[in-house]
């Protein structure tokens, strides 16, 4: 016998086989809810944090000390001193 | 008509399509686990997806065999998943009558519970082949469209399926095969 006789005869013998009664109908509609609320979570999720994110970089540049004030021969000198 | 509900937003004409087909499917994820938990929770997992894809349902074919494709996909999804049990072949009793008879001595489920477990020890691939050509008995054709591959791909994964059983039945001592 050769291995695909095999198999049609296990497959054969299995026939009457059936599953045991499920019943999945009641839960389908929670099941179905549960499976898209991740998606909304994650998404809030990142948003909030995005926005967080720019606040605190918009504030950081609101609340930061000016630039000392500097004439352009200051700043070359500054550039070039190491140099010389 | 109870697609074109759910379409429309009535959820209850969803949960009578599942009440349906439920058991229908429950046969096809039969396929996939021996395990009553197991069951509930694929069936389940079939009819979320076919809620999440019921838009693309073009009803050029019958309802049964879009869900057939998609039940197969997540009971294929399902054993990529799991790790492939070894060396967990059940023991089949009177194996020697059993090849050498046509007489049916075993009983249904023995013979299934042994397939189910010989076929396990396969990779995905080639168990899902096997599931579809011989306990399903769907053709090479149909076995292409539930599976969503050629059907040159079907019957190259089968030879190759067949093959690696072979090596797995000799080396558990099964040596009915001559082939």
């Amino acid at each position: 016998m050769n291995t695909d006789e095999l198999l049609t005869k296990l497959a054969q013998a299995a026939r009457g086989d059936a599953p045991p009664l499920v019943d999945v109908a009641g839960g389908i509609l929670e099941a179905i809810g549960e499976t898209r609320r991740p998606s909304n979570v994650l998404l809030w999720a990142f948003t909030a944090a995005s926005t967080a994110a720019a606040a605190m970089v918009a504030l950081a540049a609101l609340f930061q000390a000016p630039p000392a004030p500097t004439d352009a021969f200051s700043e070359i000198m500054r550039i070039v001193a190491p140099v010389i | 008509m109870e697609i074109q509900a759910t379409l429309a937003g009535d959820a209850t004409a969803y949960k009578r399509l599942v009440e349906q087909y439920q058991q229908e499917i429950a046969r096809r994820m039969w396929r996939f686990t021996r395990d009553r938990r197991q069951l509930e929770e694929l069936v389940q997992d079939v009819f979320v997806d076919a809620y999440m894809s019921l838009k693309s349902y073009r009803g050029t074919a019958p309802f049964a065999n879009w869900l057939n494709r998609i039940a197969t996909r997540v009971g294929y999804r399902f054993w990529k998943r799991r790790r492939r049990t070894t060396n967990q072949a059940v023991a089949l009793q009177d194996w020697d009558a059993f090849v050498a008879r046509d007489e049916g001595i075993v009983e249904s489920h023995e013979a299934a519970e042994f397939l189910h477990s010989l076929l396990a020890q396969l990779p995905p691939r080639d168990r899902l082949v096997l599931t579809l050509l011989y306990l399903e008995e769907l053709s090479v054709a149909e076995a292409a469209e539930r599976s969503g591959w050629s059907q040159s791909m079907v019957k190259v994964q089968a030879h190759r399926a067949r093959k690696k059983l072979k090596a797995i039945l000799e080396k558990s001592g099964k040596t009915a095969i001559v082939e």
